[in-house]
């Protein structure tokens, strides 16, 4: 059931814009918050990205660390 | 693999918040009482929804951690108070932007808006007792007992203020119940998923964080003692 | 249960017994809430109507900030010669530790209070004891409310540099809900009103805040000691 309605409302987007969205420059609004939203998404990929390169640092120095403690056991 | 996961919902979150704003924006009426600025409601009420959530979660984690001294457990606590925390202050900065909207000033004493704030300084403490201990261990028992401690009484506050202000201010309720039509219901669970998306990224990368953060002291630990 | 008892008040009658031979946190604490109903009345006018009516707060927040006092040497006290590990390793429970020690600040808070409210009634005015029982009922309440959670805060903060300001920025949101009842129920009783109604609603929350909290921190106590 909700399913569909979930599925109507995407229908909707297709339809034209109510009469209140042109007097007060809802477009803007709409857009701006839009590139908002967008620029935080970016960053939280961009963020995903950077930990694989901080993961691959991590996997050397603990190597680094490892060699160093076999050596001090001999 | 992870990754790509986060990155796609990231990526249905900016898509659901792209055609929800469009709706919200574009397409939905005013609402008969309040005009324009009720459409910011479609973030404040989910952003408090995510955050009881995000708080709630944090709480079963804290106890997990207590059970079986798992500090994965305590990574989550922190990852999901940090982001609680945030949802907890869009949902108070969009309440005042409502409110100084609506009622002419930013900070009325209505009872919801003084629970979460409540809410947010009791988990800034918890911040900042966890910023307060050097030990790892000793850091994540006293976070949990005070996340526990914490959410417990997050029901009881929130009882508590909502009869002081119902005593002092015996008015009708701003919104809530019956009045909003279907359409604005659907919506408002419809922007809830993008929200949730957006929570579960972030705290997939704190956590991480987290995590990392604590591997690198232990190997700094263990190097220092070569 | 009956040994768990008597430990918690062995080490009740210990910090008792502290702390009424150097009277330090006592006067301190009680010079402390004289001075802030001292500022509060530069605040608020205190022989105005008006200010009598909101005496509940000023009277709460006073005991609030004095006893934050009494809460942080409460197991800081501890911290010298080791005392603090010697009591964790001794044979008795921490919640039994934590229960004498809660014990012993509601005795010295209480004491505080009850040394305040006669002078708060001279400074403002007010003839206190219409309603006496109901309103040592509320302050029973309230105090053991605010020691419970206190006193394991203090715990929680005693190995911290910052443990002043910690406590008490920890311990007041949580003990908004128990504050609030008390502040609503003490202002219409010291104004002579009787318990009715609508106030019942506060008396049982604040019996409910005291009955869950004090379950809750006796739970989770012992892992806040044992390190």
């Amino acid at each position: 059931m909700a399913l569909r309605d979930v599925a109507l409302s995407f229908l909707q987007v297709a339809g034209e814009y109510s009469p209140e969205a042109y007097g007060r420059n809802f477009r803007a609004l709409f857009w701006g918050l839009l590139a908002a939203w967008v620029a935080l998404c970016a960053y939280l990929v961009w963020l995903v990205a950077r930990e694989r390169q901080i993961k691959r640092q991590l996997e050397s120095l603990r190597r680094m660390v490892e060699v160093r403690e076999e050596e001090a056991q001999k | 693999m992870r990754e790509r996961i986060l990155i796609l919902l990231a990526g249905i979150a900016a898509g659901l918040l792209a055609h929800n704003l469009f709706i919200i924006l574009l397409q939905l009426p005013d609402e008969r009482l309040q005009g324009a600025v009720f459409r910011v409601i479609f973030f404040h009420v989910p952003d408090a929804w995510t955050a009881f959530l995000l708080f709630f979660a944090a709480m079963v984690a804290s106890i997990l951690y207590l059970a079986t001294g798992n500090l994965r457990y305590d990574a989550f606590a922190v990852a999901s108070t940090e982001v609680g925390l945030a949802f907890a202050l869009a949902n108070l900065v969009t309440g005042m932007i409502w409110g100084a909207n609506i009622w002419g000033t930013p900070w009325t004493w209505d009872a919801r808006l003084t629970s979460m704030l409540i809410g947010c300084l009791l988990y800034a403490g918890y911040l900042m007792l966890r910023h307060a201990v050097e030990d790892p261990t000793e850091r994540a028992k006293n976070a949990a007992v005070l996340s526990i401690i914490a959410f417990a009484d997050v029901p009881i506050i929130f009882f508590s203020i909502r009869w002081w202000r119902r005593m002092l201010h015996p008015e009708p309720v701003v919104w809530g119940g019956g009045f909003m039509s279907p359409d604005y219901w659907r919506m408002l669970f419809l922007n809830w998923a993008p929200l949730l998306l957006l929570a579960a990224v972030l705290l997939a990368i704190r956590m991480r964080q987290e995590e990392q953060q604590r591997e690198l002291e232990a190997l700094r630990r263990r190097a220092h003692a070569l | 249960m009956m040994r768990f008892l008597r430990q918690s008040l062995a080490v009740a009658a210990k910090d008792l017994r502290a702390e009424l031979r150097t009277k330090e946190a006592l006067n301190s604490s009680v010079a402390f809430a004289l001075v802030i109903l001292l500022l509060f009345s530069f605040a608020f006018e205190p022989t105005e109507d008006q200010t009598r009516q909101i005496a509940g707060g000023l009277l709460w927040l006073a005991f609030a900030f004095a006893g934050a006092l009494i809460l942080n040497r409460s197991f800081a006290r501890e911290l010298a010669n080791d005392c603090l590990d010697a009591l964790v390793a001794a044979p008795l429970s921490g919640a039994a530790l934590f229960l004498g020690k809660a014990l012993a600040n509601f005795v010295l808070l209480l004491a505080v209070e009850l040394i305040a409210l006669p002078v708060f009634g001279v400074f403002y005015g007010v003839n206190w004891t219409r309603q006496l029982g109901p309103l040592m009922l509320v302050v029973v309440l309230g105090t053991w409310g605010m020691t419970v959670v206190g006193t394991l805060f203090s715990a929680l903060t005693v190995n911290l540099r910052m443990r002043e300001l910690m406590l008490p920025m920890l311990v007041y949101p949580v003990m908004v809900p128990a504050l609030l009842a008390a502040i609503q129920l003490t202002s219409p009783l010291v104004m002579g009103q009787p318990l009715d109604g609508e106030l019942m609603v506060w008396l049982r929350l604040l019996a409910a805040f005291d009955i869950i909290f004090t379950a809750l921190t006796l739970a989770l106590v012992e892992t806040v000691l044992v390190r």
